[in-house]
């Protein structure tokens, strides 16, 4: 059984093995191969006219900004496309949401840019999770859970971001911290923190800063460009001093803005890098045994505020169920003192 | 002469020449793929300027691994589709092949309405546009034994056009 597929690969240009030989030998083949020649032959007969010389033009005219010679008339449209291009910078950088691109004309054929310039944004890539714990502790011991605490961070190659100590007289101390650990430490860390003394609460979360991190990217790629043409420009230097320095100046905002975004980025990839641990560690006292007075004067307050609560209830019962008692209670005796009344009759 | 994908790097560096050869060589085939995809001439040349000024915005994006032909196609390809909707939404219901073209434009033009719309565009891509089946699976994302089975779909149900034609 011929493969037709196959052979129409074959005649398609496509890499198919063997096609040559079978080619010759087969009927039904040469058949097909005649008929698929025949089938493109006829669709070529659909010719196209050439376009307009208005199509020319109006690309050409897209393409004069790039226009190299022309002293008088490159720097309006310089000044312009980098104006368009800082607005948009701003625009970008003060939305709080994941960057679109621009609307309209421009969605569509950015959407089939290669897709290495979708730089992170794939579906596949993992997540970019920022983790965060609190957890507050209780220790009679603060002395050593204060040098466990060190020796926890630099077990696991953390840092303390920011701590606090506070020692008032009437209490015992308390210590804020918020200390820095490798993400894939976060665990066994905390582990190693609940061993520091009574665990009074802890909680975790984890804040998803992907799209964040790929509209920085996205908007740092568009300020390199930018950079890149304005730097191209700066080269040729064939304006006025005027457009010169006005171009250094807009390369000037872009490489600030540049560094304010790579800052940006370092410090989101910190903050995915290292989980944060809020940490409250606060010095308890052993309870005091309760004195015999105190344990009677207790029991004596317990037994009053008893006594109070099943008054109340009684009452609360009353309220809500004394008329329907009253009134069936009232209509059962009736009933029992008629029924009592007609029995006594009859036996007499 | 340079290669597509050498104009673009040269473009990219700010080379004008390099943008007008690689104009000068999709003109004609970038007009022709709107054209015969739309009934309107004006917007067929409209939506090939406009995918040329998609190139003069985002060639700074393009890279090395993807032919600049698959790009130039994929940006024509998001357009179309975009006309599409657009035509869609404001057109009565129901697609006729329309126009007043030599009879045997019209056959083909008709034989090729008759086919379901992705083993149309598989076709045309291949017959018009030239592209081989990996520049057709890439740029429709499906894989390329799709592009063979339903391109050979296509060309059989024209056979049976042309066979009922004749």
């Amino acid at each position: 059984m011929c493969d037709q597929e196959q052979l129409m690969a074959y005649l398609d240009g496509e890499a198919v093995s063997g096609m040559v030989a079978h080619l010759e030998e087969c009927v039904d083949c040469q058949a097909l191969a005649a008929d698929l020649h025949g089938i493109s032959a006829r669709m070529r007969e659909w010719e196209i006219e050439p376009p307009s010389v208005g199509l020319d033009r109006r690309v050409r005219a897209a393409l004069a900004p790039l226009k190299k010679t022309g002293r008088r008339r490159w720097w309006p449209w310089v000044l312009g496309t980098v104006s368009v291009c800082a607005v948009a910078l701003v625009a970008v950088a003060i939305r709080p949401g994941p960057h679109r691109g621009f609307a309209g004309l421009a969605d569509a054929p950015m959407a089939a840019m290669p897709p290495a310039t979708e730089q992170g944004s794939s579906p596949a890539a993992a997540p970019l999770i920022a983790r965060i714990a609190q957890i507050v502790l209780t220790t009679t011991a603060f002395d050593p859970a204060r040098r466990a605490l060190d020796d926890i961070l630099a077990h696991h190659q953390g840092y303390f971001g920011d701590m606090n100590l506070t020692s008032p007289t009437d209490t015992g101390r308390t210590l804020t911290a918020a200390i820095r650990v490798p993400a894939s430490q976060l665990d066994a860390t905390l582990g190693e923190l609940r061993r520091l003394g009574h665990v009074e609460s802890e909680s975790q979360s984890g804040e998803d800063v992907t799209a964040q991190s790929v509209d920085l990217d996205a908007r740092l790629i568009n300020a390199r460009h930018t950079e890149e043409r304005l730097t191209d420009l700066l080269r040729q230097r064939t304006g006025d001093l005027a457009d010169v320095l006005a171009v250094e100046k807009e390369l000037d905002n872009t490489r600030g803005e540049i560094e304010r975004m790579e800052a940006e980025q370092k410090a989101l990839a910190t903050r995915v890098a290292y989980a944060t641990v809020n940490v409250t560690l606060t010095e308890g006292h052993p309870a005091l045994a309760a004195s015999t007075f105190s344990r009677l004067r207790n029991a004596a307050a317990d037994g009053f505020h008893s006594l109070a609560a099943a008054i109340v209830a009684v009452a609360l019962f009353l309220l809500a169920w004394g008329p329907s008692i009253v009134v069936f209670g009232g209509l059962l005796w009736l009933g029992w003192r008629g029924v009592r009344r007609f029995v006594i009759r009859k036996t007499l | 002469m340079d290669s597509d994908e050498t104009l673009i790097a040269d473009f990219r560096r700010g080379s004008r020449d390099a943008f007008e050869e690689l104009f000068a060589r999709y003109r004609e085939p970038l007009y022709g793929f709107f054209r015969r995809r739309l009934d309107s001439r004006e917007r067929a040349e409209d939506l090939t300027q406009e995918t040329f000024l998609a190139v003069i915005r985002g060639a700074a994006r393009w890279e090395p691994r993807a032919l600049v032909r698959t790009w130039l196609y994929g940006i024509a390809l998001k357009l179309l589709y975009a006309e599409r909707r657009k035509l869609k939404r404001n057109a009565p219901p129901g697609e006729a092949v329309r126009g007043n073209a030599a009879e045997t434009t019209m056959w083909v033009r008709q034989a090729l309405a008759k086919l379901d719309e992705t083993e149309r565009e598989i076709l045309m891509l291949r017959e018009y546009e030239q592209l081989d089946y990996a520049e057709i699976a890439d740029l429709l994302r499906i894989p390329v034994n799709t592009v063979r089975s339903r391109l050979f779909r296509a060309r059989m149900a024209l056979r049976d056009c042309l066979k009922g034609e004749a």
